[in-house]
């Protein structure tokens, strides 16, 4: 009945059989803050309020009350960034120092004696808040960032009970930052932690301070935009409101909002996000952390698509009548697909699944095709290839791998786009350790320091035959990497220039004892699912030319795969063009509104949680496609998310662990072996991802989206 | 000195009159001060002979320099420590043991010489004099420190605002290029030897040493944190030494001359000669090189002609430029200008420039006018600073005029305490302690301002 | 609008009207009717006339201080009637200067509108966005749904 399994069951078998390498089970370390550095092994004692603690050398007095379970407060200190030292209120009482220290700077040394309970600690805390609040304003009722403001929550806890200063209070005028951050500068209190961010992050020197001293301001120096695709965590770093989200300006409290856990769909990175809601609407998000993803950055399109969950929403099923698409109801829609399905052969039957298909909806859907006799199924964009190798299109050296390598080779991809977080990383491979990062497509932004080998194929292959300065740089390097972008796989020529870079891969031992460097970079949540679950056509159905053809989710699907004649039936959130070429729309859920899994570009399984319910008629879209097998007559086995669930698991075991990346087999080249090598042609490599605000039918709804396009192009 | 000390406790014990000075005249133990000619080590302070380079060389510059270079620089080091040498710059750090902090071995990177000529202490023109008339003993000076401190460069950080300085500077640097004294094997001691002349922007905070290092790499002039020390991490990541022009520039003659010369002056702790500027109400303000620890009135009487008319009419003397406590008449009788009396007198040598007051002064008025300065001056990057000197300031100049009420002098106080040692850099002190001063020795006038603005309620009640 | 138009319109035309909205009792009662039809109906002189017909009067026998008075064209309302009075006539009907509407015509700026009666109190009142009037507060859809193209 389940004529065609998973890949993965196949790819096993096939692998017994080869010479692989399989590389040993990946151990999933907790934190991991510099990858670069090696543990620290050696420790010393330090005394924190009168208890000895134990802590890593090189470690900071901070550091030492932290793992004392001493709170200390503080404003301008930030783990993930660089030491500034400037709010003092983190300051303590280090016996035999002459004044108090700034905990977050000074290094811990053996046998320090550290107070934090002192009245010389609580006066130098009392007196730095004092000064914090003289020049801030008191506008908290109407402040953005009242209920999560470090100021607020610190001047209660270790500020005065009353304010002594009546001299005139510092105005500043604010900054236009674009259409994402909302500067109310009046309020700063100098941290310079978005200055920080934007020059060791992000890699946008465009914040700075000016002036001096009291006229201190954080600024752009020359009135300019704030032109970055990770501008948005700047509002998480600032303790205070002076910066804070535009969109979400006035729009809610902060504890009015119900928090849900959920994953970000907007890239293939899987950021984890906070969905916060008020009543039925989602109000804003907001990462959540995960080291092994996001850390605690997501890019600006995660934060901000979120207003496209409330435009060109599909609320009803729709037909296609005389004059137009028309509100029906669903057993009119399963009617009218009933009736064309019925006219189609199996393989005419068609299935896509789109960019922000989960992998619940895409087995259902998998399953109701098969059991149509159908196997005319594939995933967008992924045209061409197979994917019977996991390891031939994930990213096998896993997101915090990247830190780790030494030579990267970017073919076809500009991460900064498709994976602004993964983008981080990159750069603080290439700036903190000394990665070399090169690129073949057309020339990148990167923000840090690229080697342009070539634009196409032809540097591919004088790569591959050695004859490029560069293959001797990734032999020689330790851990060299390769990142192929989704753009080259949609290529015509995609199988023929995958051949090549597993050749080259082979050739600088990019896959070697412990490390695995052949990494492809998806742009889209749904993809790795769908190859996951095997949602490519069968031989048989690669000839066969759709009659009916479902889009789930499915919004930039190629011309050439919907024939013009076709029924075609859409089942998604958002009116965009699959729902404007469909004959039948059914209403699916949107991401913060289901809860579905998704697997990310380095394969690992994450669970969206619904956090609102599916606006008006709309439904799970697994429970859609099941409901159809029933008028089709080809009744699906599961009935609630339990047992989809244990059917994704039968179909691809490792989906059942989320959060886990279950490691691949490498097949030594051999993966596209037995396909004879393919034309490639001269056509430059671009990224597959035109416009970093618009890729998928969210982002396009987007107003605030629209917004940083159109400030883009100016 | 225990003699001084004994005495001054029976004068104190007996609730005598007796005038210290008397005392110290009395006693055994040796006066300060009347430095004679041929003990000066600035011997053209005042531009009256050649300034360039042959006239140095009359004076005695350059003088078997290849001499002093070949001894090394363990025993500059060690003569520097023996001749009690104290940085000249305001802290007061011994010169010797700060030099050798710099590391003996190189681990690769070059050490540098950083040369603070960023002189903008108000009321201190001592630098300024040293590169104007007397160039050729700071570049000599310079090379000897930087052999002392295995230094291949050396960076002279020039405040902005000195523009003759500087062409004076570069004009000596250029000659002893030409002369071979620095340069590739400098005076032919086989011991290279550059040096760079960098002009800064005017800013008071780039004469902290931090700062200055940043604004010397191109960054904005703001201090940075320590640890790490300029001495491990300093200009460009690399060990780093920042010292004061005048320290460098005193230190060939100290080894020519012998470091127990230099020791010879002043009490012990506070040895040698120093630059003082005097400015303010006295007859003839001047910069003049003197003993240490001279009395600051004869240093007054003697140099300057005296206090405007007549030393009742003192009022206050800030003693060693404005970031000092200033001190009263009572204690400027028989305090001794060195650094441990000062500090006895809750007061500082500094810079030694000495800013006379007469009675004629409304110091609440002078002090706010400080506080303007720091608040100006403030970098802005620590908070107590950024927001404490503005504060300072502008109750200051409500205090001024009497727009005040009597308590909120206590919370000038407690202001002045919360912004003290809780900032990265030392300017943060800078501005709390001259306002200290004011309310340590001037409370009643203040008081007496706010009552005379506006009198207590209890008054209009009754 | 032609001032001979409403210059010679019939008495009885506003009796009519008076008489349907409270009855003609209580209009004569009323002060305003008695003062601005019959008291003031001789000798006065008929100064000017604007665009949406409104009569200014001026009697230099009356009282000072009462020696100017508008009839309006449409007096269904006194209360709201006075604040469509145009800006031109604004000055003449206050006693703060002698200027007739069409002597301060031509101060009259290129953008302006004609005048209105104030909306305040009707549904076309001003709402401004923050107002729990205002249509988009009123409005509990929390998404525009796709309309098909």
């Amino acid at each position: 009945m389940f004529g065609r399994f998973s890949s993965a069951a196949r790819t096993l078998t096939r692998a017994s059989t080869s010479r692989v390498f399989v590389p040993p089970p990946q151990v999933v370390v907790g934190a991991k803050f510099f990858s670069s550095t090696p543990p620290p092994v050696d420790t010393i004692t330090v005394t924190v309020d009168g208890s000895p603690v134990e802590i890593p050398k090189g470690s900071t007095v901070l550091h030492a009350c932290e793992t004392a379970g001493v709170e200390i407060p503080r404003f301008c200190y930030h783990q993930r960034l660089s030491i500034a030292g400037n709010c003092r209120m983190c300051l303590v009482e280090v016996e035999k120092a002459p004044k108090p220290v700034a905990s977050c700077a000074m290094p811990a040394m053996p046998n320090m004696n550290i107070k934090t309970t002192t009245p010389l600690v609580k006066k130098a805390r009392e007196g730095v808040m004092e000064f914090l609040l003289a020049n801030h304003p008191l506008d908290c009722p109407i402040c953005d960032q009242g209920g999560e403001c470090d100021l607020q929550d610190q001047a209660m806890v270790f500020g005065s009970d009353r304010g002594r200063f009546v001299e005139t209070k510092r105005g500043v005028e604010d900054k236009e930052l674009g259409p994402l951050v909302k500067t109310v500068m009046t309020r700063c209190i100098h941290c310079t932690r978005c200055v920080r961010f934007a020059k060791e992050v992000a890699g946008v020197e465009d914040l700075g301070t000016t002036g001096r001293g009291r006229d201190t301001e954080i600024g752009t120096y020359v009135s300019k935009l704030f032109r970055s695709e990770m501008s948005g965590n700047v509002i998480d770093l600032c303790p205070v409101g002076a910066l804070t989200s535009k969109p979400y300006a006035f729009t809610a409290r902060s504890w009015e909002l119900k928090k849900t856990e959920s994953v970000d769909v907007s890239d293939a990175l899987g950021s984890n996000i906070l969905v916060d809601t008020k009543g039925t609407e989602v109000m804003r998000i907001t990462p959540r952390l995960n080291e092994e993803i996001n850390e605690e950055w997501i890019s600006d399109k995660a934060r901000f698509q979120y207003d496209g969950l409330k435009r060109q929403r599909i609320d009803v099923p729709m037909a296609k009548a005389a004059g137009g698409l028309a509100a029906v109801s669903w057993e009119e829609a399963f009617e009218k697909i009933a009736e064309a399905v019925s006219k189609a052969s199996k393989d005419e039957i068609k299935g896509i699944a789109g960019k922000l298909a989960d992998a619940e909806s895409i087995v259902a859907m998998k399953d109701l095709l098969n059991r149509l006799g159908s196997g005319n199924h594939m995933c967008e964009g992924f045209p061409t290839l197979g994917a019977d190798i996991r390891s031939s299109y994930l990213m096998n050296s896993s997101i915090v791998g990247v830190e780790d390598a030494d030579a990267i080779l970017l073919v076809g991809t500009n991460p900064r786009v498709e994976a602004p977080v993964l983008n981080a990383r990159l750069r603080r491979a290439c700036l903190s350790t000394g990665a070399t990062v090169a690129n073949v497509g057309s020339p990148l932004n990167l923000t840090f320091p690229v080697e342009e080998l070539g634009m196409g194929a032809a540097t591919l292959k004088e790569l591959d035959a050695q004859s490029h300065p560069f293959f001797k740089t990734m032999k020689e390097a330790a851990n060299p990497m390769i990142v192929v972008g989704a753009g080259l796989v949609g290529r015509e020529d995609g199988l023929a220039l995958l051949q090549t870079l597993h050749s080259l891969a082979e050739k600088t031992g990019v896959v070697g004892e412990g490390w695995n460097g052949f990494n492809m970079l998806h742009d889209s949540a749904g993809r790795v699912a769908g190859l996951d679950l095997g949602f490519l056509p069968s031989e048989s159905a690669k000839k066969a030319a759709a009659k009916v053809v479902f889009l789930l989710n499915s919004d930039d699907f190629d011309e050439a795969d919907v024939p013009a004649d076709a029924f075609v039936v859409y089942v998604g959130s958002h009116g965009d063009k699959g729902a404007t070429r469909a004959d039948v729309i059914l209403p699916g859920a949107a991401y913060t509104e289901k809860s579905s899994t998704y697997v990310n570009t380095e394969g690992r399984p994450q669970r969206t949680k619904a956090a609102v319910a599916p606006i008006g008629q709309a439904r799970d879209d697994w429970t859609i496609v099941r409901a159809l097998s029933e008028v089709l007559g080809a009744s699906l086995p599961y009935d609630d998310l339990n047992a989809v669930r244990a059917r994704l698991a039968e179909v691809a075991p490792h989906m059942e662990r989320t959060t886990e990346v279950e490691p691949s087999t490498w097949l030594n080249g051999s993966t596209y072996a037995h396909i004879p090598a393919g034309t490639t042609s001269d056509a430059p490599f671009t990224s597959s991802v035109a416009n970093f605000y618009m890729t998928d039918a969210v982002s396009r709804a987007s107003v605030t989206m629209a917004k940083c396009t159109s400030t883009k192009l100016t | 000195m225990a003699m001084q000390r004994l005495f001054r406790g029976v004068a104190q014990r007996a609730g005598s009159a007796v005038n210290t000075n008397f005392i110290r005249a009395m006693s055994t133990e040796r006066t300060y001060g009347n430095l004679k000619d041929q003990d000066r080590i600035f011997t053209n302070l005042y531009g009256k002979h050649d300034v360039g380079i042959e006239g140095a060389m009359k004076r005695g510059d350059w003088h078997r320099t290849k001499d002093l270079v070949e001894k090394g620089s363990d025993w500059i080091v060690n003569e520097i420590k023996a001749s009690g040498l104290r940085g000249r710059g305001g802290a007061g750090f011994p010169s010797g043991l700060k030099w050798s902090f710099m590391p003996k071995v190189t681990d690769g990177r070059p050490s540098y010489l950083v040369i603070n000529a960023d002189e903008s202490e108000p009321g201190t023109c001592k630098d300024r004099e040293i590169m104007r008339h007397d160039p050729h003993k700071l570049v000599e000076g310079c090379l000897i420190a930087g052999v002392a401190m295995r230094a291949r460069y050396c960076y002279i950080y020039i405040r902005g605002e000195y523009v003759n300085e500087r062409l004076a500077l570069e004009k000596a640097v250029k000659e002893a290029y030409a002369k071979g004294f620095i340069g590739k094997n400098a005076c032919n001691s086989g011991y290279d030897y550059d040096i760079f002349v960098h002009f800064g922007a005017g800013a008071y905070i780039c004469g902290e040493e931090t700062a200055l290092i940043e604004s010397l790499e191109g960054k904005q002039g703001k201090p940075r944190l320590k640890p790490p020390f300029p001495a491990g991490v300093g200009l460009y990541g690399c060990p780093t030494t920042v010292t004061n022009v005048e320290t460098v520039a005193v230190a060939p003659t100290i080894l020519r001359r012998g470091a127990d010369w230099f020791a010879s002056f002043g009490r012990k702790n506070n040895t040698g000669t120093k630059l003082f500027c005097i400015s303010g109400h006295v007859n003839t303000p001047c910069t003049v090189e003197e003993e240490m620890s001279i009395p600051l009135r004869e240093l007054i009487d003697r140099h300057c002609g005296g206090v405007r008319g007549g030393w009742d009419n003192l009022l206050a003397v800030i003693p060693g430029g404005s970031s000092v406590p200033c001190i009263p008449k009572s204690v400027c009788d028989d305090v001794l200008m060195d650094f441990d009396d000062l500090k006895n007198a809750q007061s500082g040598l500094g810079t030694a420039a000495v800013i006379v007051m007469d009675k004629s002064t409304d110091m609440i008025d002078a002090i706010s006018r400080l506080a303007y300065f720091y608040k100006h001056e403030s970098c802005g990057q620590c908070t107590p600073c950024r927001e404490g000197t503005g504060w300072l300031w502008m109750m200051l100049e409500r205090m001024k005029k009497g727009d005040a009420r009597l308590e909120e002098i206590d919370m000038l106080q407690e202001l002045t305490k919360q912004i003290e040692g809780h900032t990265i850099c030392a300017l943060g002190d800078a501005a709390a302690w001259p306002v200290q001063g004011l309310i340590r020795h001037f409370r009643p006038e203040m008081e007496a301002r706010i009552l005379e603005a506006a009198p207590p309620p209890e008054k209009i009640a009754a | 609008m032609s001032v001979s138009k409403f210059a010679n319109a019939p008495l009885t035309r506003y009796i009519a009207k008076d008489a349907s909205k409270g009855g003609i009792i209580n209009k004569i009662v009323d002060g305003n009717f008695f003062a601005s039809h019959v008291l003031k109906s001789s000798p006065r002189t008929l100064v000017g006339t604007d665009d949406k017909g409104n009569q200014y009067y001026e009697s230099m026998t009356s009282q000072l201080g009462r020696h100017r008075w508008v009839l309006y064209s449409d007096h269904d309302d006194y209360v709201d009637a006075p604040t469509g009075i145009p800006p031109e006539w604004h000055g003449w009907i206050n006693h703060i200067n002698d200027f007739t509407g069409p002597e301060m015509e031509a101060t009259k700026p290129f953008y302006a509108i004609p005048a209105t009666v104030t909306k305040t109190g009707t549904p076309d009142a001003y709402k401004p966005k923050g107002s729990w009037k205002h249509p988009a507060k009123r409005s509990w859809g929390k998404y525009t749904s796709f309309c098909g193209v």
